[in-house]
């Protein structure tokens, strides 16, 4: 039973909540006049680019390393770091370290010359270039790929194509593939007043503001409550810094390519052709019923971006006999980075990963 | 512990702040999900990025009057730049195959640790 508040644990209250305030003021002050906070924790090295694509290879930093490289496969709007923040809270630093010889097909903001590419460069060229170069550069014949959000609609599309290629084993984290299911992101782009012709006609690139404004507006007041809970943590340095990471990430949106943006909007977000089997790539159907490798996907149970209506047909779609859909508490960011993916997530992923990569 | 039943003022005001913040993105959330929502935000959107790229025509021709490049100029010509590069590593990724050379002769010596791993018994 708990008594009552004495004299003592209420002045240590007071003590304490003065202290921070005091603290707020103090590095309140520090914070409007510091720089951005350094990402990052992993060495790395680009070993491919051209253009808009770049494809680096962490150094490994396991005495041994199981046989089958993974070569990561980032969302086309977000830079590839949010997998890599801080030592300690990094997903690539934690899969060196449990012994895996990883890869990242990352995004540069695409030029201006660069409008014209369309979901056929990324699925039929950049995603088979970048596994052919991983090839060359581990020495190894079989690759796993596992891909963040866009980038596993992307690799999904490749895998469909692709049911005999290199590939052994496929990893999606929180995946749409069901794109009427896309809750307002489907309302914003409806065709009946989303001239998305007239968009990219314009402007040729979609700008990074447009994409980061249809992310706010899917939690509206997230922002404002947001800089409240800053301000409230200010007098812990460690939470601090781990907001100023995920904002600047968040804020550091990559424009996407024009006829890209076109093909995903009526393709994909109108004509949902993965679900209806109507989508052709290049000429060719893409079947998600192909894909016969290995399959694992992780979905948060509280993504407000893809939420599970969007990304649960995948499992059932994918022609795999190995094949898992695993629901983990947390959101569509805080899924991959963050405390909570480093107690959920990522030893999910290495338990299911280190029996496949022999 | 005494500290139980002492009341936390800063924890009901965190407490609220997530209430508030739950039930005004679900209010919110559920007036821009209408029809007349998505019409308005599709054309506000479009309209307004066509007189940024308006704006930004006519800035780049008050520079070409001014004899500066603007910054579209300055990132084609950092494209074209990257273009290069990138032919000149297509010929060298030819000259790799038709030498022979290790293609990642040039990269810096990086552990190249044996691909041997188990997995370790739990």
């Amino acid at each position: 039973m708990s008594s009552a508040p004495t004299e003592e644990s209420v002045a240590a209250r007071v003590t304490a909540t003065v202290e921070r305030a005091i603290q707020r003021n103090i590095k309140g002050l520090e914070y409007f006049g510091s720089a951005a906070p350094v990402v990052g924790a992993c060495e790395r090295d680009l070993i491919h680019s051209r253009g808009t694509m770049l494809l680096y290879h962490y150094r490994p930093l396991a005495d041994e390393i199981y046989r089958i490289p993974v070569l990561l496969v980032m969302a086309t709007s977000s830079r590839g770091y949010i997998l890599d923040l801080a030592p300690g809270q990094s997903f690539v630093e934690f899969l060196l370290k449990r012994g895996y010889d990883v890869y990242m097909l990352d995004w540069a903001p695409p030029t201006a010359a660069e409008k014209t590419l369309d979901l056929n460069t990324y699925v039929n060229d950049f995603i088979p270039d970048c596994i052919e170069k991983v090839q060359a550069d581990s020495g190894e014949t079989d690759v796993t790929l596992a891909a963040y959000c866009m980038g596993g609609v992307l690799s999904t599309m490749y895998m469909a194509l692709n049911p005999d290629g290199p590939v052994v084993n496929f990893v999606c984290f929180t995946t749409p593939i069901n794109w009427h299911g896309m809750g307002l992101f489907s309302s914003f782009s409806d065709k009946r007043w989303f001239d998305v012709d007239r968009l990219v006609d314009s402007l040729g690139n979609v700008p990074p503001e447009v994409v980061v404004a249809s992310f706010d507006m899917l939690r509206p007041v997230s922002r404002i409550a947001g800089n409240i809970r800053l301000w409230d943590n200010m007098w812990n340095d460690e939470a601090v810094k781990a907001y100023r990471r995920l904002e600047r990430w968040g804020n550091d949106t990559l424009p996407l390519a024009g006829e890209y943006f076109r093909d995903t909007t009526k393709k994909l977000m109108w004509e949902n052709g993965l679900v209806e089997r109507t989508l052709e790539v290049g000429g060719r159907r893409v079947d998600i019923g192909n894909i016969k490798v290995p399959f694992l996907h992780v979905v948060a149970e509280h993504d407000h971006i893809v939420p599970y209506e969007a990304s649960s047909p995948l499992v059932k779609m994918v022609g795999s006999t190995d094949k898992e859909e695993v629901i983990l508490k947390g959101g569509h960011v805080s899924l991959v980075a963050g405390a909570n993916a480093q107690k959920r997530l990522w030893p999910r992923l290495d338990q299911w990963l280190q029996e496949r990569s022999l | 512990m005494s500290d139980a039943k002492l009341p936390d003022p800063a924890a009901m005001l965190r407490d609220m702040l997530g209430q508030w913040e739950k039930t005004s993105n679900e209010a919110m959330t559920q007036l821009m999900a209408t029809n007349e929502f998505g019409r308005a935000m599709s054309q506000m959107t479009t309209m307004s990025l066509e007189a940024k790229n308006n704006f930004s025509e006519i800035f780049g021709k008050v520079l070409t009057g001014m004899n500066l490049p603007s910054r579209d100029e300055l990132l084609t010509v950092a494209t074209q730049i990257r273009d290069v590069d990138a032919r000149l590593d297509r010929i060298e990724a030819l000259l790799v195959k038709l030498t022979g050379a290790s293609p990642v002769a040039e990269r810096p010596a990086i552990p190249r640790p044996p691909r041997t791993r188990k997995p370790v018994k739990s």
